[in-house]
């Protein structure tokens, strides 16, 4: 017999005391799920004493949620449809909290092949669990922010997963600029809450988020109306229900504090390991939302800096035609009075003639104005100027009421296909940028060709709204089809081109939505800018 | 008296320049483009060719060096809006004038009346 035999004995000595070290908890279960013999390991992870645990069932330690599926695990394993089972689910420990274990269980059968008992290998994976389960929060907010989504909207995405993984949470994000706390983002809380922080100087007493961006360092208040960093702001925090907060500061890759993330519990609570854990991968996320934000506004307001001076740079391409523009009204008006004073002196004024000099007059004079007023809406400030509705034909109007008359110093044809009416919504003066830019090219283009002509068109489809500027030229060869589109990258003359007009056109364009493209299949040089049906009217 | 062609793409100032030249007493041709402005350089014989430099067609430039072919005896003088002409064409066409827009209208009548 085997028991007999002496390394039998000592190999069961060995079992018992793995049994009773082992790193995992070891178990047999009967078929109706009652432990009939534990661990030491599984008192540890489950909080109960063996005698406790020899009380209970399975199904008192499996979450109410997991239960059905484990009782159909057993059934399967005891009719057989399945070998073993290896799966991971949640427990409820003795205090309360929920963990996850990992779970394998072998049916024990005698030898009629009836079911005798489980052995159930437990190992606690709370850690890894969580690890992973921050791991994927911290994937979703990223790939929300690589789909370039506003800061705010990232800020309430990063709230939304703090308070999904903290149940019964409600989490403020605080952004730290010149010593003070604005507010990022709080959906959970009601605006009345938020203006009362929006502006408040951090300090040691302005609350666990004032202190922790304060102190650069995480705050714990358990207890809202006991913790000294409530100062003034204690009755506040109370009477919108916060009674436990715990702020964490956020900090950018230089060392600074600029922001502080806090999580609002509705009675006194501590955190645990998994809470800090959750704070300290929201304030990383947040620290890249928030850096990422900076550094796409400093990107902006460089770009709107081109803008402004390659817009500068376009208007003295014309103006030498902005020169001759005004100076043939000019040469209309000085005429027609030195008519008026040569009629006087040969006494030949009737007042037919005078009429029709002061109505030539007048007329002039409006034609000079329209191309002042073009001029000035050009060289507004459209670094700053609000988008708004405006009427396509007025913008190409404008545009064209101080360059027409370089296209016709040169007998290059200009023709405008614009149905009235049609609007658009933008930023005008930019926009206008665009299109002389685009003007500007098809006349230094086609100027020296046998044929010339230049032709805007204007298209409004369901989806979109196209504008184009065709010339006679042959189209843009292939090889520079992206070439074109990269800054300083010109064709011209250098004293004529600064390679800018297109990119900072694209970049406009870009801005409003839309796109700005080369017609491919135009047999002559066609440029396209799309916009979306949301900058319509 | 003269026979004056005077061209330019904007009608409102050939008016002012026919006013002008007809009261001296001139007798005054006109054109709004170069085709039309050289099928009247062929056909009339013309003492004096007022032009604008733009216009459809062609330039004022390219008309004088054109017209001196057929014939080379008349007076030229070119209308500019533009501030940057430049002078070395004045010569080697034998332009009398160039004045820039805005121009004295009695000024140029003066000198047109002075010719001969």
């Amino acid at each position: 017999m085997l028991e007999t035999q002496p390394w039998f004995k000592e190999g069961q000595e060995n079992l018992s005391l793995i049994y009773a070290h082992a790193g995992i908890a070891i178990c047999r279960v009967s078929p109706d799920g009652r432990f009939l013999q534990v661990n030491p390991m599984l008192s540890r992870i489950t909080g109960y004493s063996r005698a406790e645990l020899l009380e209970m069932t399975f199904m008192d330690l499996t979450l109410p949620e997991d239960r059905d599926l484990s009782v159909r695990w057993r059934e399967d394993i005891k009719k057989g449809k399945l070998e073993f089972i290896r799966a991971e689910k949640r427990y409820i420990h003795k205090q309360g909290h929920t963990f996850w274990v990992r779970i394998s269980v072998t049916p024990v059968r005698n030898s009629e092949g009836s079911l005798e008992y489980f052995v159930t290998v437990i190992e606690e994976v709370t850690e890894r669990k969580v690890s992973e389960d921050l791991l994927r929060l911290q994937n979703k907010v990223l790939e929300f922010m690589a789909r370039n989504a506003p800061l705010t909207e990232t800020l309430n995405r990063i709230i939304q997963l703090i308070e999904e993984q903290a149940p019964g949470s409600s989490s403020t994000i605080y952004l730290v600029r010149d010593g003070k706390l604005w507010l990022g983002a709080a959906p959970s809380f009601p605006e009345s809450f938020l203006k009362v922080v929006d502006g408040c100087p951090i300090g040691p007493e302005a609350g666990s988020c004032g202190a922790a961006a304060f102190f650069g360092r995480r705050i714990v208040s358990t207890d809202v109306r006991k913790d000294e960093c409530w100062g003034t702001f204690r009755d506040w925090a109370l009477s919108y229900g916060i009674h436990a907060a715990w702020s964490t500061p956020v900090i950018s890759h230089d060392g600074q504090v600029i922001g502080t993330v806090s999580m609002c519990w509705k009675e006194p609570k501590q955190p645990t390991n998994r809470h800090f854990a959750l704070a300290d991968v929201a304030t990383k996320l947040m620290a890249i939302a928030i850096e990422r934000d900076q550094t796409e506004k400093l990107v902006r307001e460089q770009q709107m800096k081109m803008i402004a001076s390659s817009k500068l740079a376009a208007l003295g391409e014309m103006a030498g035609g902005l020169a001759h523009e005004i100076n043939n009204p000019l040469a209309i008006i000085s005429g027609r009075s030195a008519q008026l004073s040569m009629a006087i002196r040969h006494n030949q004024i009737s007042p037919e003639l005078l009429l029709e000099i002061s109505e030539s007059i007048e007329k002039t004079t409006t034609r000079i104005s329209k191309i002042i007023k073009g001029l000035k809406a050009f060289a507004r400030d459209g670094e700053h100027e609000p988008e708004q509705y405006f009427n396509v034909d007025h913008l190409i109007e404008d545009t064209l009421s101080f360059c027409r008359e370089r296209f016709k110093s040169h007998a290059i044809t200009l023709e405008v296909n614009c149905p009235p009416g049609i609007q658009m919504r933008g930023r005008q003066v930019q926009l206008s940028q665009v299109l002389l830019n685009l003007l500007n090219n098809s006349h230094d283009a086609v100027e020296n060709l046998g044929e010339k002509w230049v032709r805007i068109d204007v298209d409004q489809g369901e989806e979109q709204l196209t504008v184009s500027v065709t010339d006679s030229g042959r189209g843009i060869p292939e090889h520079l089809r992206f070439k074109i589109m990269e800054p300083f990258y010109t064709t011209k003359d250098p004293n004529r081109g600064t390679g800018l007009g297109l990119s900072v056109s694209a970049a406009i364009v870009a801005s409003h939505g839309g796109s700005l493209t080369v017609d491919t299949n135009s047999p002559h040089t066609r440029f396209v800018l799309t916009f979306p049906r949301s900058t319509r009217v | 008296m003269s026979r004056i062609l005077v061209v330019d793409d904007e009608p409102e100032l050939i008016k002012v320049l026919e006013f002008g030249l007809k009261l001296a007493g001139h007798e005054v041709l006109r054109a709004t483009s170069f085709h039309e402005a050289s099928a009247i350089m062929v056909e009339a014989s013309v003492d004096v060719l007022v032009t604008d430099l733009h216009f459809p067609g062609g330039t004022g430039l390219d008309l004088i060096r054109k017209m001196r072919e057929i014939r080379p005896n008349f007076y030229a003088f070119l209308l500019t809006g533009f501030t940057d002409f430049s002078h070395d064409a004045i010569e080697e066409l034998g332009i009398v004038d160039v004045l820039y827009k805005p121009f004295d209208l009695t000024a140029l009548v003066a000198q047109i009346n002075a010719l001969r």
